[in-house]
């Protein structure tokens, strides 16, 4: 009898202990799947507003969006009932991780200051006078090899709702390297970059010289051309050269035993120099990659059309504040505008929100802080652009699904809908209220704030 | 009946009331008893599994059997060392920064007050207390030949009044070696043109402190004018406020004792640094007693050969010597480092510890405060792994005035 | 001409029609308005839901919602208008450029001696900033005084609300002269030239806090220094023997301390500016009722943020200090760091909505506090009767994030409308 019982018991534990790990998997905790349930989701996706409507995640990407919330069975549900939700925010141009951090001005004494002349280290000068950077930037480089991805500051960016950013060396130069997208919250630096080429950057603004800005862009994407010509006609030359060689072997001897055909003799082609810069220009030139040239007055605008209509590469204009002016000449060439960090422009005497002014034409408009520090304000200043005539739909699709399509990023981010990873932002009120503050961050369906670390 | 109710009610109300102005003790300052295995009190000897009591932000008891009263929190460091807070003499800490110390424009600048420009909490300062330093004094740089008055001061406080000990701590004057670099076209480019200076300071203060020391013990009538700049330092002349100077090479090190002791009377002025061959003036400062301030350099080459700066003052008899880091020329937190080198660099265990707690507090007259464990002075007191010379040591906790400002299982390990 | 009767008859109508016309005049600057049917905010406690302001010679004299209004009275209708107080500026140069002067001190310069009186100051007024304290540069200790100015446009004139409403101090690296041998020792140049010591003294903190300590000594300098610091010294006592406040510009702990300590040596009325490490004193701030004006970066129409490219970082702003020290019940005032962003002022506050403060007390910090700091709230900074007629009329528009600024008013007269 008690035999029995114990081996009932040890029976009983051994089922036991071989469930409990099933037990989440019963209530489909197995793979982080949630249904959020929200008063308002605004989903960027064709303009789609959803009441008392909610999201299916599963494997980090949304597989729904329901019109009326519904459940499904053993899914750990979230309720924003309260809540407004919006797609993660994405900062279309800044320079985020790139701050200047040599040192800290109030804890540690600042470097010496070596004397221009005598080069007498002096180290007593205090304040070190730090210069704007012109820092020399090359087409080839890219800011994803250098961006400091563990800047605390991008938890700040994160908590106002922000969720992806497309980062640049911060430069005056004309060339600012290669931009790639960053997916902030990320858990891993793999992920953190989403896209390590997102475009190539040049500066015509900032520059009162833009001829000359001009004429050097030009120059480098003719050289690049030429290049490639260079290596074209290598590769032709070095096919004729063994073709040639391939003859001399097979070719049948002559009657007298010569051999070789009747053309002259060619000789090996020099390989040309691999050039990286040009490489990576090519890869703007091949539409590969969108350019970005930052341009605000007519005249810089005007000289980035020029570019495009030469080269025909895939133009995408940052800043874009005068280009409200010409707008049949960016719809013609299916220009975009990533515009920021200002939003009204006073003309003489005149305020014109730029930002509507190119919405109205039917040009697709992202929006930027164009800075390493400005993103917590992009919703703010957006307000003030609703203030000033924009829809607060329009405002939203800027941060999202613009700045997604001008990145060819659609079908992962910019929108809540079937398919795209699910980041979105939950508030406790309207986008672009003033009072309005961000509830909740969700990214690939995991909560990182409230919880998760990030305190507020 | 009533009235005699009254009158008692009135009592306890009056007793309530005076209460509650009775010093309570602080929250964060409650009586601790610290039970440690080595106790170096420096001035009186090593106990060995002995207990210190700290109530009100002094050392009540030091001993070896001494019963812990209740209410005391015990803190447990039997297995470890316990130590006095550091002390060091010369440092430029306190402050945030170059802009802080040094203006460089005058080589006389007698009024600068380094009290001006503390801050407490940097990063500097909770390195210092992590490494177990206390006490410093905070002085103007070298970049002038007389750089200002500088701060004797805790590492740290819950604010200023309680932070320094005492002010001004010293009159800092830099006789060669740095300040020369600065001037062109005026006097003090060379050593004979800030000597010039500084005599004429000196003499300046003194003529000053004659002047009212005369009226105030009615010697003299006529009532002296007020200078705002020497008004404060006038107590150089009366012995207590120490002039700290720093200086190197053989001739200025023989400049400093000739006129500040010889010439000026003023007995407790201060060498510090004395390197790049200013050790041959040995014999002559043993003689005269002078206090020699180690640091940051501890060694010389000097004619072809390498010498430890503090062994070479010791073999020519000077006795009083202390140890600083002269930070931020190097870190606040690297003093016991400079002890360990300096015994590397030929002296005694003894010695060097002595030259990091009590040598400094007796040469600024703060002994009564600090620079060792003994009942009465102030409850600054650090518990280290081990043996501070031995750089695999480290802190544990510091405490400063009976508050623990640090702890490494509180705090993670700092330094 | 002669005499004639019909000469007289024609005389005496053309001065009678001069008179009348410059009756007319004077009838028409000594009218009265009255505007009804407001939400009135008049910052000074009371908030009427519908209500009347009756304004005569450009003064308010009545304001509720049962107040009598004369029959000759000219009636602004503004029914579904919110009205505030016009906004006032409590930090802004007015003018291009740093100052370019050698001298550290210099309390006798003041603000209105560089402040054009005749500019047109539209791009503030029709955004509602209808006064403003026209401060002294940030770049030397004492640059002089500042004064309040309400701003004209459009051809009224800008005009003088108090003369020597404050002096300026500022402290830290910024005010700080630079010594001039940093380039050593090359010879003696055009470039490089000898500069008396005296002018480049002070080059740290330290000399700076030492020489403004001094300054306010009752019997400040000998020797050297006194040739060249006595005038200062001198016209410094006239200032605070008037009792001026004592703008101090700040960022650091100590700096703060030598603020609140210089105020207390001589007795004055202490304002902070900027004092970034402000958190440390709140205790102090509140016991000694001293106020502060907050520099903030945050600006709606983005001019790229002040921390871009690596630049001069030495301004920090207070963004994160304010809604703390509004909570804590110090008076706060707000201003831009950015002077481009002065126009945005009303924006600028709201921002702040976001801590949780409400909109009533950020519009607190731009319109009464700064009047009380600058001890004009007898005449600006609220709707009640003896104030200035300086209103500004809002409108909720469907759609807008915050109310739509519609008319200015400014001493009775509309100065701007949509």
């Amino acid at each position: 009898m008690k035999n029995n019982k114990c081996l009932r018991q040890a029976a009983c534990l051994f089922i036991c202990a071989f469930l409990i790990p099933a037990f989440p998997a019963l209530f489909g905790q197995e793979d982080g799947s949630i249904y959020i349930k929200a008063k308002k989701i605004y989903t960027s996706d064709g303009g789609r507003i959803v009441t008392a409507g909610g999201i299916l995640v599963e494997g980090g990407k949304i597989t729904r969006v329901d019109a009326k919330a519904r459940p499904p069975k053993n899914v750990k549900e979230l309720d924003f009932t309260k809540n407004i939700i919006i797609p993660g925010m994405m900062d279309a141009y800044s320079h985020m991780g790139f701050r200047d951090e040599d040192y800290d001005v109030r804890t540690e004494p600042p470097p010496p200051y070596r004397a221009p002349l005598t080069g007498i280290y002096l180290l007593f000068y205090g304040q070190q006078e730090r210069q704007p950077s012109s820092l020399r930037v090359e087409p080839r480089f890219k800011a994803s090899d250098a961006v400091y991805s563990r800047d605390p500051r991008f938890k700040d960016f994160l908590l106002e709702g922000i969720t992806t950013a497309a980062i640049a060396i911060p430069t005056t130069n004309l060339s600012g390297g290669v931009a790639f997208i960053g997916k902030l919250g990320s858990g891993s630096p793999e992920d953190f970059v989403m896209s390590d080429t997102a475009g190539a950057v040049f500066a015509f603004a900032g520059d009162r010289n833009v001829m000359n800005r001009y004429g050097d862009l030009h120059k480098m994407f003719r050289d690049a051309q030429d290049y490639r010509k260079s290596w074209e006609k290598y590769k032709k030359d070095l096919k004729k050269y063994q073709d040639q060689q391939i003859d001399k072997t097979s070719l049948p001897e002559g009657k007298n035993g010569e051999k070789g055909s009747e053309t002259k003799d060619i000789q090996e082609p020099e390989e040309p120099k691999k050039d990286e810069n040009h490489e990576a220009i090519l890869q703007a030139l091949d539409i590969k990659v969108p350019v970005l040239i930052r341009a605000s007055r007519e005249n810089e605008v005007q000289a980035a059309l020029k570019i495009q209509d030469e080269f025909k590469v895939r133009l995408v204009l940052v800043g874009g504040q005068e280009a409200y002016k010409v707008p049949q000449d960016l719809l013609s060439r299916k220009v975009s505008v990533i515009a920021g960090p200002d939003v009204i422009l006073n003309k003489k005497g005149k305020r014109i929100n730029y930002i509507r002014e190119l919405l109205a034409d039917g040009i697709q408009v992202a929006f930027c802080s164009s800075s390493s520090s400005g993103a917590p304000l992009l919703s703010y200043r957006l307000a003030y652009a609703v203030q000033h005539g924009l829809s607060r739909i329009q405002a939203l699709d800027t941060v999202t699904a613009h700045a997604a399509r001008i990145f060819g990023l659609s079908d992962r981010i910019g929108s809540i809908a079937a398919g795209r990873d699910a980041d979105f932002v939950v508030l406790d009120g309207e986008p672009f209220g003033l009072s309005t503050r961000v509830k909740g961050i969700y990214i690939g369906g995991r909560q990182l704030f409230p919880e998760e670390g990030i305190q507020e | 009946m009533r009235d005699k109710r009254l009158i008692l009610i009135f009592c306890v109300m009056m007793c309530l009331s005076f209460a509650a102005f009775l010093p309570g003790a602080q929250k964060d300052r409650p009586p601790y008893a610290i039970k440690a295995g080595k106790i170096l009190t420096i001035t009186k000897g090593i106990i060995q599994n002995g207990v210190v009591l700290v109530k009100d932000g002094k050392i009540e008891k030091v001993g070896k059997d001494i019963t812990i009263p209740a209410r005391y929190t015990v803190i447990d460091a039997s297995e470890d060392w316990l130590l006095p807070g550091m002390v060091d003499i010369h440092s430029h800490t306190g402050g945030e920064g170059y802009g802080d110390i040094n203006d460089m424009v005058f080589s006389l600048n007698p009024g600068l007050r380094i009290l001006d420009t503390i801050a407490l909490n940097t990063a500097g300062l909770e390195r210092a207390v992590a490494a177990g330093v206390t006490t410093i004094n905070h002085i103007p740089g070298s970049g002038s030949n007389n750089g200002g008055t500088g701060v004797i001061m805790k590492t740290a406080g819950d604010d200023l009044d309680e932070v320094v000990l005492r002010f001004p701590g010293v009159l800092k004057i830099a006789q060669a070696g740095n300040p020369e670099r600065r001037w062109s076209g005026e006097i003090g480019t060379g050593r004979m043109g800030m000597t010039w200076h500084l005599r004429e300071l000196m003499h300046q203060i003194k003529a000053y402190h004659a002047e009212w020391q005369a009226y105030e013990s009615g010697v003299s009538k006529e009532k002296p004018e007020k200078n705002v700049k020497f008004e404060y330092i006038r107590e150089v002349f009366d012995g207590i406020l120490p002039v700290f100077v720093h200086v190197a090479w053989f001739q200025p090190v023989q400049t400093v004792f000739r006129m500040y002791h010889d010439e000026l009377g003023l007995t407790n002025a201060v060498i510090t640094h004395g390197e790049f061959g200013g050790y041959q003036n040995g014999p002559a400062i043993s003689t005269r007693q002078v206090h020699y301030d180690c640091g940051p350099r501890l060694y010389d080459f000097w004619e072809d050969s390498f010498r430890g700066l503090i062994t070479e003052y010791a073999k020519a008899g000077v006795k009083n010597i202390s140890i600083n880091t002269d930070a931020v020329g190097s870190g606040q937190e690297k003093l016991f480092l400079q002890a360990a080198m300096a015994v590397r660099l030929g002296i005694d265990d003894k010695t060097a510890l002595e030259g990091i707690t009590i040598n400094g507090a007796r040469a600024f007259g703060i002994d009564d405060r600090v620079g060792s464990i003994e009942v009465g002075k102030d409850a600054d007191l650090v518990v280290w792994t081990g043996n501070p010379l031995d750089v695999r040591n480290h802190v544990l906790m510091t405490m400063i005035n009976g508050k623990i400002f640090y702890e490494v299982s509180r705090d993670g390990q700092r330094y | 001409m002669r005499m004639t009767n019909r000469n007289r008859i024609k005389a005496g109508c053309f001065f009678t029609g001069l008179l009348l016309l410059l009756g007319g005049g004077i009838c028409a600057f000594g009218n009265t308005v009255a505007i009804s049917g407001a939400e009135i905010h008049t910052m000074d406690g009371r908030i009427w839901e519908t209500g009347t302001i009756l304004i005569t010679d450009g003064k308010i004299v009545a304001v509720g919602r049962d107040v009598s209004v004369p029959e000759d009275a000219e009636i602004i209708e503004a029914g579904g208008h919110i009205l505030y107080p016009g906004f006032i500026a409590s930090s802004g140069l007015f003018a291009p450029g740093a100052s370019e002067n050698f001298e550290s001190f210099s309390p006798d310069a003041s603000a209105a001696d560089r402040f054009d009186f005749y500019g047109d100051y539209i791009r503030f007024v029709r955004r509602g900033v209808t006064s403003a304290f026209v401060s002294m540069p940030a770049d030397r200790i004492i640059p002089g005084k500042g004064v309040v100015v309400r701003l004209g446009s459009r051809g009224n004139l800008s005009s003088l609300l108090k003369e020597g409403a404050a002096l300026n101090i500022n402290l830290g690296r910024e005010a700080v002269l630079p010594p001039m041998t940093d380039i050593f020792p090359a010879p003696v140049s055009i470039e490089n030239p000898l500069v008396p010591s005296i002018k480049q003294f002070p080059s740290s903190s330290l000399g700076g806090f030492w020489l403004l300590a001094e300054l306010f000594r009752p019997d400040p300098f000998t020797g050297e220094l006194a040739r060249y610091y006595q005038n200062a010294a001198n016209s410094l006592k006239e200032s605070l023997e008037a009792g001026l406040p004592l703008i101090v510009r700040c960022r650091e702990a100590a700096e703060i301390r030598m603020a609140i300590r210089l105020a207390r040596s001589v007795g004055m009325p202490l304002v902070l500016q900027g004092a970034e490490d402000v958190e440390e004193w709140i205790e102090i701030l509140k016991e000694n009722d001293i106020p502060v004006i907050a520099e903030t970066d945050v600006t709606p129409n983005g001019q790229g943020h002040s921390r871009d490219f690596g630049e001069k970082e030495d301004r920090w702003s207070m963004t994160e200090n304010i809604p703390v020290l509004i909570r804590q019940g110090i008076r706060v005032a707000i201003v831009p760091m950015d002077e481009d962003g002065l126009p945005d002022l009303f924006w600028i506050t709201q921002y702040f909505r976001r801590y949780g403060i409400d909109a009533e007390e950020l519009i607190r910090t731009i319109t009464l506090n700064p009047a009380k700091i600058f001890g004009l709230e007898g005449r600006i900074g609220s709707l009640s009767p003896g104030k200035d007629a300086d209103i500004l009329f809002f409108k909720r528009e469907a759609g807008a994030v915050l109310p739509v600024l519609k008319k200015v008013m400014s001493q009775g007269l509309i100065v701007y409308e949509e």
